[in-house]
């Protein structure tokens, strides 16, 4: 995981984004 | 009772008709360049390079390029790509000779991106109509995927990544952007249709 951020913030949804603990993440990965 | 798939497709087309035929109306998540810029690290002079057709109906949720670039001549595949900026940001990084295929279930995006693609003359956008789950490319042909807020909309995530592992050349990256729970939903809401579109 390379970032983690809050993507709701001030948005209409962050209400229901922060009752599930909503979290937004970069991640990658390689095939091997 | 799982969600009904298809049901769930539907209405996540009305939603992202709506982006595309409107995106600074307000949704319940934020959209466009400047929230792009300001919360998620998009660069903003390279935002301004591309039209607003391209970037108002931005609705990721973090950077997937952030994560590394595709070089010159590369093919990316863009799952649910959208309006397509992060499609368009990595045509400019593949330039002419590599290609980017930029796949969504929505029409409306689909027409939309199609729009882009003659405005901008990026010809090495391809936008293909598909679902995450049933990639419309070919195994092994592809060097990166990306993809930003869509992997969460789908019911049957182990068949998206199966399928991004399937489309990637040996070697091939995955970077993805998405939105992930710490606090468990209930079996009633995993149900609830409204609870996945908003």
């Amino acid at each position: 995981m390379v970032w983690r951020g809050k993507p709701f913030a001030g948005a209409a949804g962050q209400r229901k984004a922060d009752k599930f603990e909503v979290e937004g993440i970069n991640v990658r990965a390689r095939k091997p | 009772m799982p969600i009904d798939a298809e049901r769930l497709r539907e209405e996540i087309r009305k939603v992202y008709t709506d982006v595309a035929h409107d995106p600074k109306r307000g949704y319940h998540f934020h959209t466009g360049p400047e929230y792009a810029a300001e919360l998620l690290g998009y660069p903003r002079e390279e935002l301004a390079l591309l039209p607003d057709s391209v970037t108002a109906g931005f609705a990721g949720v973090g950077n997937p390029l952030a994560m590394g670039r595709p070089r010159p001549g590369e093919a990316v595949l863009d799952v649910g790509a959208g309006t397509g900026m992060d499609t368009f940001l990595a045509a400019r990084y593949v330039g002419p000779a590599g290609r980017v295929i930029a796949v969504d279930m929505t029409p409306a995006m689909l027409e939309r991106g199609a729009e882009s693609v003659a405005l901008t003359g990026m010809r090495q956008v391809e936008y293909r109509p598909g679902l995450a789950e049933a990639l419309p490319a070919e195994d092994a042909s592809v060097d990166l995927v990306i993809s930003n807020g869509v992997i969460n909309l789908s019911p049957d995530k182990d068949a998206v990544f199966r399928e991004a592992y399937r489309v990637l050349r040996p070697e091939g990256r995955l970077q993805i952007a998405d939105i992930v729970v710490h606090k468990d939903i209930p079996p009633a809401g995993r149900e609830d249709i409204a609870i996945w579109t908003a």
